[in-house]
């Protein structure tokens, strides 16, 4: 077990490495001057020579690489260009906002999936079962934003009753987490019915109902732990993603997250925020899919860890 | 007045709707099984006799359907209850032992909590009590060290172990008939024996009936005392065990004796088996199914056009042919003449 709990945590090292080095290089290829952006639109090509050779972006691309790198190991995500903040206090301040909003976004996802799934799964080919399935299929292909911008105009400012945007009132979770969980809510409940259905044409609930168990236990105990696994690795992997920030969700509702912070620095040229929110992203998803694999071992004693 | 029989079950009748037409699985079956007595139903696949099982205890889905002039258990009529009243019955009063017990337990529960459940929506009885009684089954079905193999996952259990825990499972409420369809065929042949022992030996001490579903004779001749022998969902012969094997009187009986293989006769000779295969259940002859592959029909217009009806030799033994008094009620040997 601590054998592999290392191997696992080196992988999940190695694999920060090369998003580390991917997005440095990528960012890299971003048409802007990270120089005129600090120094402002009105500064001077001195000044702005001076302050490219003060942040070493004179240096040749490698060993600016190479000091990037060197800055992480001691957790150092370097300064914002834009507001000169450290990366890192910026990253502290965003991420609650961030995490409560991806964890609304999850459980809504969840809890709408897995009972729709197992709904429709228990009265296979019914009206409620054929309804769920064309409307999982147009909510999967909505585009995120297009929802997020209807739903504002319908219930927040139509009907009032929701803020506009931002953080202030704890209702203004509601839209922005509905809008980045309803797909996924869509497609687990597709995924748990899939499941589920597979599950109960089985000999051991055969063998469950020849015990005389009520239909809601053999439903909500074995079936649903039984269809649970594919599920709970789709989960990590999406929270994973939500904590790196909804990029769409959070510009659409101006929400103060990781999302929005990345699409700023993306639009400014911050270069340091930029790469600190997407590591920040891809740690969450590496450790939330360890977390999965765990959890799934818990659930199935078959399933050994490897 | 006699006894009422424990199981009452009068012209049973489950056909599945298909695109092809009607399945008639179970074809008017009818027979009794008194209480604590071991009641064997012998047939190949396909013969309907799992179907009639899953009959009894309310268990066929559509587009299958079941109906009959009289199922009734202990007195109550089974065929008036509502799905709530059958699902109370079964799993207390009726226990079923599956055919194969890695697929019918649940393989992310521990045992002791399959079992425990099973009380426990039976019967209001602590989390606590519920696992005492889960090892004390376990016990009594022959597993060694219940106290921690309760806390096992099936697949932690070998296959005898699993199928012992299926029978403390059908046992977990006291019923008074345990089902058992084909609790053996998974097994390795060593293990059946054993599986088999304990539950001779549950039935023998706790005076409990067992209706077993097996297409081998073997388990039948060891385990039960009243056999019925199916043929395209319908019984076409019925009696003791014992004068059933020694005194066959269908034809088909006699050719299922012939082919079970035996360890007492040459090793050379090579398997008798049936020629032809069982008919299509869905275009039903008119006659009797059996005739396209019986050696006693030979032609005769009565096999061909009137389906043969069960009539009585002696106390208790039923016979479905027009010619039953052509079998000479003698075993038949291999070579095809009586050895006595």
């Amino acid at each position: 077990m601590g054998r592999i709990f290392l191997r696992r945590l080196g992988w999940m090292l190695l694999t920060l490495v090369l998003v580390a080095t991917f997005t440095f290089f990528l960012t890299f290829l971003l048409p802007r001057d990270a120089a005129r952006t600090i120094a402002g639109d009105k500064a001077s090509e001195a000044d702005i020579a001076l302050v490219r050779a003060n942040l070493g972006l004179d240096d040749p691309l490698i060993v600016q690489y190479g000091r990037y790198m060197g800055q992480l190991t001691r957790l150092d995500f370097g300064y914002s260009y834009v507001n000169r903040e450290p990366v890192s206090e910026i990253l502290k301040q965003r991420l609650p906002r961030t995490m409560a909003l991806a964890f609304v976004a999850i459980v809504f996802q969840l809890v709408v999936g897995i009972g729709l799934g197992l709904a429709t799964a228990s009265r296979a080919g019914g009206v409620l079962d054929r309804t769920a399935l064309s409307g999982a299929i147009v909510l999967i292909s909505l585009p995120t934003f297009w929802l997020g911008l209807i739903l504002l105009y319908v219930f927040a400012f139509r009907l009032e009753l929701f803020p506009l945007g931002g953080a202030d009132s704890a209702s203004a979770i509601v839209l922005p987490a509905i809008t980045l969980g309803i797909a996924g809510a869509a497609w687990y409940s597709r995924v748990v019915r899939q499941a589920a259905t597979e599950t109960m044409s089985t000999e051991f609930v055969q063998q469950l109902r020849a015990k005389g168990l009520p239909r809601r236990t053999i439903l909500y105990k074995h079936v649903l732990r039984a269809s649970m696994g594919p599920v709970l690795t789709m989960m990590a992997i999406d929270f994973g993603f939500f904590l790196g920030g909804a990029v769409l969700v959070e510009s659409v509702y101006s929400w103060p997250g990781l999302g929005l912070s990345s699409y700023q620095a993306m639009q400014t040229g911050d270069t340091p925020l930029l790469m600190g929110c997407v590591l920040v992203g891809s740690a969450f998803v590496l450790v939330l899919n360890f977390a999965a694999d765990l959890a799934r071992a818990a659930i199935d004693p078959r399933v050994r860890l490897g | 007045m006699a006894e009422t029989p424990l199981l009452e079950v009068r012209g049973l009748r489950t056909r599945f709707a298909t695109e092809a037409g009607d399945v008639v699985a179970v074809d008017g079956v009818s027979f009794d099984v008194e209480r604590g007595q071991r009641f064997g139903i012998v047939g190949e696949s396909g013969s309907g006799k799992s179907a009639t099982l899953w009959s009894l205890v309310g268990l066929v889905d559509p587009p299958g359907s079941v109906t009959a002039d009289r199922v009734a258990f202990e007195g109550a009529d089974m065929m008036a209850m509502d799905s709530e009243a059958l699902r109370q019955l079964r799993g207390a009063r009726i226990g079923f032992v599956m055919q194969d017990p890695l697929a019918a337990l649940s393989p992310v529960f521990r045992v002791g909590e399959q079992i425990a459940e099973t009380i426990r929506c039976h019967e209001r009885v602590s989390r606590k009590d519920a696992r005492a009684r889960a090892i004390e089954l376990l016990g009594s079905v022959g597993i060694p060290d219940p106290v921690s193999r309760v806390d096992d996952y099936p697949h932690e259990l070998s296959g005898g172990m699993r199928q012992r825990v299926g029978i403390a499972i059908a046992l977990s409420c006291n019923p008074s008939l345990v089902i058992a369809d084909e609790p053996t065929t998974a097994l390795d042949v060593t293990i059946q024996a054993q599986v088999l022992d304990v539950l001779y030996t549950l039935s023998e001490e706790r005076g409990l009936a067992v209706l077993i579903v097996t297409h081998d004779l073997g388990v039948i001749s060891r385990f039960a005392d009243s056999v019925a022998v199916m043929y395209a969902g319908r019984i076409v012969e019925q009696g003791s065990v014992a004068q059933l094997l020694r005194e066959p009187r269908h034809p088909y009986t006699e050719a299922l004796l012939v082919s079970q293989p035996r360890l007492d006769t040459e090793r050379r000779r090579e398997l008798s088996a049936i020629p032809g295969a069982p008919p299509d259940l869905v275009r039903r002859i008119s006659g009797c199914a059996f005739a396209p592959r019986c050696h006693r029909t030979n032609g005769r217009q009565q096999c061909l056009e009137e389906a043969p009806l069960l009539r009585r030799f002696g106390s208790d033994h039923l016979v479905a042919c027009h010619f039953a008094e052509e079998g000479d009620g003698i075993a038949p040997t291999p070579e095809g003449r009586a050895s006595r």
